[in-house]
């Protein structure tokens, strides 16, 4: 059946164009160059509907670029996504308009991601209200509602952000995002900066909801244990490429690709106590000037020639699962 | 100097903060004890008083902070009442700090050199070709490639996870007895981390350095610790060993925060969450800061449970712990 | 240490549930932490009456021709004019009590002041927001007008402006919005480049709100502490500017003096120990503009976005 969500060669570049200046000095003879950062680079993935797919890289693996074009906060530089098998770029107003609001985020930072200048009826009120979802006279029953749905008193919808607490302040984001009647939720590392027991409590919530209201997620974050609670299949990303994708169970038992393994090793689990440490050698290169071949090749402990020069394309392996590695072309 | 007795023993530690809307008891009664060479894990949730505990450790905290009681031994010096020339000389020679964020280490306007060879002068009398040596040992022993060249470099001409390795190359450098690390591994990349704690793990193994390590991540501390002592609202409720408290947590948080961490066991299925939030420290309930969350609380725990160590080597302030062995 | 700070301030705000407090009441009360900026918020207030009910509590009209007779003609301050007025603070060259002059002179000085200010706050906002939201070239053309004006000194192109409009109340407020209306439009699009990156501006775009939505409702209002503060201070430069440029005798006609002009009349005598002519609208000019100055710190200090919580 149609996926909910499929993207087909996203790509992202930004570009840091050159100015006056700058293009006057590069004919003087110095060194200037356009920064080009290859954020995402052709990424196919794809999200059935009811599913929960755990979207995991470290930093500059852009993530969270993909979850930002998917949600339709950035526009892709290159590629296709489609909902529901149309492709959004093609819809007209009105439909673009419905499948905008079909797709929600819930952010990472609780301080930053509410206006600090709005009341929290205003805040989880004022799209519902604009889109006609629902009438402004309305408008309190509703609030209170989707309010209570997420856990919180309604009673407290007159206060501004600053009065509650990090774990309020992300339910308060997961309500505004509930409001416009979603099916899809980008969740960017929603609970990354929540201590410990409140994140326990937001996770039961994300999972109380796809249960109520037969939601489909794409959870992004760097915290591999909360990915495999949650998720039924895993996607890897490195630099800007899909490394791996297959079902959990899959993923954690056998690791395909050398960086998963990596991370899967490199992960503090508490019930290795007291362990060597055998890290990774290296450091993340820069999205500004990626190695060449295969972006994990300077790090990875079995490259070839063949993977400095050459990009893996990302092919399956066995029934579901995906790699991109050139060793698995050996076999 | 070492081999007698723990290198630090805290002994019923109380740092209040008079402000204007009250008094905030961000430390209140926090006794641990840490051994040469070994390791200690800081653990608890935000507002629990961790990293307050490591800045009066050092005589960091502002006005309107102060230390209202206890101890600190180091080494068998007292330094509350040390004086403040005495605990400078100790900073960065036999004590040193490694923050979360390097840049409080970093002085971006300095060189990388600049800032370690003054470190080295400070406290020892060598030369400073001999401390620009010192400097450059150290780079390497972090881990940092090419250290020649990286010694004249800049602060922001390093990525995060450098910056953190020449942070932690500054707190070794003189080969101090003791290491507080608050945090510093929280804004790191997973693999990154990974090299951190490894560096950390093998410098203070060489070095018989000991090392407290604040944290709100069990499992790093898993893999790091000797000891493990956990805060809430700025208590301490349980100490024991590692594996002790890790496979046998006997206070209702503990067991409530090890049930919050997805693992192996609640694949899929609903976490134990901890009900409500820590309370605010301008507002403690009176007796037992957790019994509002606590499953176990009745009005016995209205009155302040004191810390109490049932068995040698373990520690437990609650008047209904968990049997050791029930699930 | 800061962190421990930044950490207690988090700690108490956690507190859902008790002490409501409002943005309002909370900025109400850091602002009247300060005995400085609580005493200068009373005189701005007390000089801002004056100025607005300035026909009915001066001792005369100064400017009606059929009172005013050259035979009171600087007069000391204290002294009596000829129909038995005490003039508090003495006459000038012309025979107007010089208190009734001030009190007039003020309601022009503050009202083209801040009428000025008003419209060049309006006109500035929208560019800046426009330059900041929507970047790209608009953003670097704007910018590039905006940097052209700043470098132009403020006199010197109210001064051009007057050469070629003539004087006026109304063409006095021109020049004065012309010359400051790009303080603004830097001040509002610094905060707002900052406002557009955070999240809950993507939130906004993510849940399609339009563009004038996002802009007004969403960023504009978090760009208005940093625009409050240059608005407070820059008024008092309008009114400090207005004041030159009517010492110069370009602007404002005579028949509507403001405290500059005033002070230019008695410039004349400043040495022949009639000081008062000059004094009394100096001092006046003075509290005015440096009430406001200290009002606008105050509010610089506590609309401080890394003390917010």
């Amino acid at each position: 059946m149609t996926p909910m969500i499929e993207t087909l060669g996203l790509s992202k570049r930004f570009v840091k164009r050159l100015d006056l200046a700058a293009k006057i000095a590069g004919r003087l003879g110095a060194d200037v160059r356009e920064e080009v950062v290859h954020a995402v680079d052709r990424v196919d993935i794809t999200v059935g509907e009811g599913e929960v797919v755990g979207l995991v890289g470290e930093s500059g693996c852009g993530k969270s670029t993909l979850g930002r074009m998917i949600a339709g906060i950035l526009p892709p530089s290159e590629g296709r996504i489609l909902f529901r098998g149309v492709d959004v770029a093609t819809m007209d107003e009105r439909e673009g308009k419905k499948a905008a609001l079909q797709v929600q985020m819930i952010f990472q930072d609780p301080f930053a991601s509410l206006n600090p200048r709005m009341r929290v009826e205003d805040i989880v009120g004022e799209a519902p209200i604009i889109h006609g979802i629902v009438a402004p006279r309305d408008k309190a029953h509703y609030v209170a509602e989707v309010m209570r749905r997420v856990g919180l008193d309604p009673d407290y919808r007159r206060r501004y952000p600053h009065q509650f607490s990090g774990g309020q302040r992300q339910r308060i984001g997961i309500a505004r995002a509930l409001a416009v009647k979603p099916e899809f939720l980008v969740c960017d590392e929603a609970i990354a900066a929540l201590d410990v027991s409140i994140q326990a409590q937001i996770l039961n919530l994300f999972m109380d909801l796809k249960e109520a209201l037969n939601l489909t997620y794409l959870f992004i974050s760097h915290d591999l244990g909360v990915v495999k609670h949650i998720s039924d299949r895993v996607v890897i990303m490195y630099l800007g490429r899909v490394v791996e994708v297959a079902d959990k169970e899959a993923l954690f038992a056998q690791p395909n690709h050398p960086y998963t393994r990596a991370l899967l090793n490199e992960v503090p689990r508490l019930d290795l106590r007291r362990r060597a440490y055998q890290p990774v050698a290296g450091e993340i290169p820069s999205p500004l000037d990626p190695p060449t071949g295969c972006h994990f090749h300077p790090r990875c402990p079995h490259a070839t020639q063949r993977c400095r020069d050459e990009a893996p394309v990302l092919k399956e392996i066995a029934p579901g699962r995906l790699a991109a590695c050139h060793l698995n072309d050996g076999t | 100097m070492a081999g007698t007795g723990p290198t630090l023993r805290v002994e019923g530690l109380r740092t209040h903060f008079f402000t204007n809307d009250g008094v905030v008891k961000a430390v209140d009664d926090v006794s641990f004890a840490v051994d040469r060479g070994h390791t200690l894990g800081l653990v608890g949730e935000s507002g629990c008083g961790k990293t307050v505990t490591g800045f009066s450790i050092l005589g960091l905290v502002d006005p309107p902070g102060r230390v209202t009681a206890g101890r600190i031994l180091f080494n068998g010096e007292d330094l509350l009442t040390a004086g403040e020339e005495r605990l400078r000389s100790l900073r960065g020679d036999r004590i040193a700090m490694i923050f979360q964020d390097p840049m409080m280490t970093l002085n971006p306007v300095l060189r990388i050199e600049t800032q370690m060879v003054e470190t080295v002068l400070a406290h020892q009398d060598v030369d400073r070709a001999t401390a620009r040596r010192m400097a450059r040992d150290a780079m390497g022993k972090v881990g940092i490639p090419s250290p020649d060249e990286r010694l004249s470099a800049y602060p922001h001409q390093f990525s995060g996870g450098m910056r953190q390795r020449v942070a932690i190359a500054i707190a070794f450098i003189n080969q101090p007895d003791l290491i507080i690390a608050d945090e510093p591994t929280t804004a790191l990349d997973v693999t990154i981390q990974g090299q951190i704690l490894f560096e950390a793990q093998k410098l203070c193994r060489e070095v018989g350095t000991a090392l407290i390590w604040i944290t709100h991540d069990l499992a790093v501390v898993a893999g790091l610790a000797d000891r493990i002592c956990v805060m809430y609202a700025g208590r301490v409720v349980e100490e024991g060993s590692l594996d002790d408290v890790l496979d046998w947590p006997i206070h209702p948080y503990t067991r409530g925060l090890l049930n919050s961490v997805p693992s192996q066991k609640k694949n899929g299925e609903r976490l134990e969450q901890i009900p409500g939030m820590t309370p605010s420290p301008l507002n403690l309930p009176p007796g037992c800061a957790f019994k509002t969350r606590c499953p176990r609380a009745d009005h016995v725990c209205d009155a302040e449970p004191e810390l109490r160590e049932p068995v040698p080597g373990r520690r437990i302030r609650c008047f209904h712990p968990h049997a050791r062995g029930s699930p | 240490m800061a962190t421990v700070q930044q950490q207690l301030a988090d700690i108490s705000v956690a507190e859902a549930g008790s002490r409501v407090q409002t943005p309002f009441e909370r900025f109400r009360a850091d602002f009247f932490a300060s005995r400085v900026a609580t005493g200068s918020l009373y005189v701005l207030v007390a000089i801002i009456l004056i100025a607005v009910f300035a026909p009915v509590i001066s001792p005369t009209n100064p400017y009606d021709l059929a009172t005013v007779t050259v035979l009171d003609a600087r007069l000391p301050p204290g002294a009596k004019s000829g129909d038995g007025v005490i003039f508090w603070l003495g006459s000038d060259g012309a025979g107007r009590d010089l208190l009734s002059s001030i009190f007039y002179g003020l309601r022009i000085s503050l009202g083209v002041g801040i009428a000025s200010g008003l419209v060049a706050v309006c006109i500035g906002c929208v560019v800046g927001l426009t330059a900041a939201y929507f970047g790209g070239r608009t953003d670097s053309v704007i910018m590039r007008i905006v940097d052209i004006q700043l470098s132009f000194p403020a006199i010197l192109v109210a001064l051009v402006l007057l050469a070629i409009l003539g004087k006026g109340v109304d063409k006095i407020i021109i020049a004065l919005v012309v010359a400051q209306w790009a303080y603004y439009a830097r001040t509002v699009r610094a905060s707002a480049l900052v406002e557009r990156n955070k999240e809950y501006v993507e939130a906004a775009k993510c849940l399609a709100l339009g563009h004038r939505r996002i802009l007004f409702r969403h960023i504009l209002p978090n760009c208005l502490a940093p625009l409050i503060v240059v608005a407070t201070l820059q008024t008092a430069h309008a009114i400090s500017l207005e004041a030159t440029l009517s010492f110069l005798g370009v602007g404002l006609p005579i028949t509507e003096p403001s405290l500059g002009l005033l002070i230019a009349n008695g410039f004349e005598y400043m040495l022949s120990e009639k000081y008062w002519i000059s004094f009394f609208p100096g001092v006046a000019l003075l509290v005015a503009i440096v009430s406001i100055n200290l009002v606008g710190d105050q509010l610089r200090d506590i609309l401080n976005p890394r003390l917010q919580r």
